[in-house]
């Protein structure tokens, strides 16, 4: 899952190391609040403890494959020390052993040391509740959440790949970076992770959790205070999470719409609306079509599933850009504020 | 008062022909079943992790050598590698790429590294992994133009419900981009090798700091560099036992559920040695701040350096604009 540098173009990997940035400074903040002092010796030795296990071969079959351990981490200690443990990890494999190109540290830890250890942690609460560690909807919830966080990590990496030859291309069409389209993949990557590495890293989650709830349940105890104050973000943001989703979701709605979006006409549109076109849009009419035409990705035209598809992930990104744009301001004027 | 003389000659449940009673409780071995497998997972995770080790003995010994690179500023070679590595994503010309090459290659020589050593840990991984891979990208089912070589012509083949195309050939353009995308993951691959060979890590991490990376972080990497060797150990020790007394085959769940137990044994080993570390640093007079001694300081043999990579890149800027 480790994309190297040049595969992706510049344009994906640099704007991933911005993303990253304020997210490990949120990330080294919470942790700080939580461990005071004593978070550079503990985060060390998960960093490298996270490290080392990436080297563990679990036998599968007549072979064997990787566990990452990244929602392991984060049901232990939280997923914002997660995000560190796995990241410093990253960060090292890549430095020193060339495992993940340097400029793709970013969106490498973009996937597997964000989307892997949040979204199997979150979904490990939403299943497990307030359930004792060792009860089977626990298990459950551990299980759900190795195997999901895995897969949507795979996923975003294959996407990754999957939209270098649709965004950046020479003059004569010929792909700039990778070729593989979404098409080859997602399917090849999303393969992989569904059947054999997924399951497995959702039975080495559940063992391990179950063997540290029976051999040192102390060390689960101590858990609480790291989430506490994420309890209360999280029922702030419940709602509107519940809300955003509903809408992605919604989104392949507008394909059975007729006629386009009010505000949202193309070239040819207002043309026969107003009868002329306004010298401004057409200059930027075609800058607009460049990024995402139609919000569907090309290749993936055609029926009406694939291109819902391509419907739901234009969605997941703009909310996702929208809300990081949201989040900067923010923190900007906060900062501004202060001063 | 009557003493149980057994349980004071035999602490370990020995029994009566002296055999401990592990030894007699049924093997957990099996044989004839298909789901059993032999320990090579434990093997290739050995491998794994001794890999480590050698890398860094392999590293130091670079490190001390007395060749250009080792002795430029860490920040300013930092610098330099990104700058290349950038240079080599932004260019569209094979060109560039293979200047590049040429640079990094010439960079290896001159920094006392073994040219071979170069080639077999870094153009025979990524860019060879890459270039196989990408053969099927080479063909006109991806990337369609000039033709170069048919695979096959004028077939008209149905494959269940799969159409095949009628011709398929390796176009000129498609072997193009994928030569081009081996020399680009080569060159990226080639400066961030030379970076780490001729560097220390914690110079490394120090220069880090150059990029306005907090101090903080910089400590977690650093320690976290140091504890990967301390924790490794202990995993290499726990799997090297686990050989040792391996007979026979075992069953796969047996074995994963082996794994899964390592695995939250080093987390505890990991959490409650961090306790130690703290307390340790707190006698050393820790009082919660990171802080770095011995500065770096620019010499004039930093300034040449620069000159000569901003008048290498023009010239390689000039081929790009030719070429």
């Amino acid at each position: 899952m480790h994309i190297p540098d040049g595969y992706l173009s510049l344009e994906t990997t640099l704007p991933a190391i911005g993303v990253m940035v304020p997210v490990w400074a949120a990330a080294l903040n919470k942790v700080k609040k939580v461990l005071s002092q004593r978070q550079i010796p503990l985060l060390s030795l998960c960093a490298a403890f996270s490290f080392v296990i990436m080297m563990f071969n679990v036998p599968l079959g007549e072979s064997s494959v990787h566990a990452v351990g990244a929602v392991f981490i984060a049901i232990l200690l939280g997923p914002w020390a997660a995000c560190i443990a796995v990241s410093v990890a990253l960060i090292i494999q890549a430095l020193v052993f060339g495992d993940g190109g340097i400029l793709a540290i970013g969106i490498n830890c973009l996937n597997m040391a964000v989307i892997m250890p949040f979204s199997g942690y979150y979904l490990y609460r939403l299943i497990a509740g307030n359930a004792d560690v060792l009860s089977k909807r626990s298990m459950a919830g551990i299980f759900a959440g190795g195997y999901v966080g895995l897969n949507l990590a795979a996923l975003a990496t294959a996407v990754a790949y999957g939209i270098q030859p649709l965004l950046f291309k020479a003059a004569d069409g010929t792909p700039l970076y990778g070729y593989y389209p979404l098409s080859v993949s997602v399917p090849t990557m999303m393969f992989e992770h569904v059947f054999f590495a997924g399951p497995i890293e959702g039975v080495i989650t559940v063992t391990a959790i179950s063997y540290v709830a029976k051999f040192a349940p102390n060390l689960l105890s101590r858990i609480p205070a790291s989430i506490s104050d994420e309890r209360s973000l999280r029922a702030g943001y419940r709602s509107l999470l519940a809300g955003l989703v509903i809408l992605i979701v919604l989104t392949p709605v507008g394909l059975l719409a007729e006629g386009t979006a009010w505000g949202e006409w193309s070239a040819e549109e207002i043309m026969e609306k107003i009868g002329f076109l306004p010298e401004g849009f057409q200059r930027f009419a075609d800058i607009w079509t460049a990024l995402i035409p139609d919000y569907s990705f090309p290749g993936l035209e055609g029926s009406f599933y694939l291109s819902s598809l391509a419907y739901i992930a234009s969605a997941v990104i703009g909310v996702l850009l929208i809300a990081a744009v949201i989040y900067l301001s923010a923190r900007l004027i906060v900062k501004n504020e202060s001063r | 008062m009557k003493v149980d003389e057994n349980a004071v000659n035999n602490p370990v449940g020995l029994q009566a022909d002296g055999i401990p009673a592990w030894m007699l409780s049924p093997s957990k071995a099996v044989e004839n079943e298909s789901s059993a497998i032999n320990i090579r997972f434990l093997r290739n995770s050995l491998l794994n992790l001794s890999k480590l080790v050698c890398n860094e003995v392999f590293s130091e010994r670079y490190v001390e050598r007395n060749g250009l690179l080792q002795s430029i500023d860490p920040r300013v070679k930092l610098l330099t590698a990104l700058f290349f590595i950038l240079l080599g994503g932004l260019t569209r010309s094979i060109m560039t790429l293979l200047f590049l090459s040429c640079v990094a290659s010439m960079y290896v020589r001159l920094s006392e590294l073994s040219l071979k050593d170069y080639f077999k840990r870094v153009w025979m991984v990524y860019p060879l992994i890459y270039l196989i891979m990408s053969v099927p990208a080479a063909t006109s089912i991806f990337i369609p133009g000039k033709q170069l070589l048919y695979v096959y012509h004028n077939l008209d083949v149905n494959l269940l419900f799969i159409r095949l195309p009628r011709e398929v050939y390796f176009s000129y353009e498609g072997i193009a981009a994928v030569i081009k995308m081996a020399l680009r993951l080569g060159v990226a691959f080639s400066f961030g090798y030379i970076l780490v060979l001729t560097t220390s890590w914690s110079c490394l991490t120090r220069s880090l700091t150059i990029m306005r990376v907090p101090l903080l972080a910089v400590s977690v990497l650093n320690m976290t560099y140091r504890y990967i060797y301390v924790l490794s150990k202990t995993a290499m020790e726990m799997f090297e036992a686990r050989i040792l007394r391996t007979v026979g085959k075992i069953h796969n769940k047996e074995n994963r559920f082996f794994m899964a137990g390592r695995i939250s044994f080093l987390f505890i080993k990991s959490y409650y040695l961090s306790d130690e570390v703290y307390d340790a640093m707190r006698c050393r007079g820790y009082t919660g701040e990171p802080v770095s001694l011995s500065p770096f300081a620019l010499r004039r043999a930093d300034y040449l350096w620069m000159v000569s990579n901003l008048i290498i890149t023009l010239i390689i800027g000039t081929g790009e604009v030719l070429f």
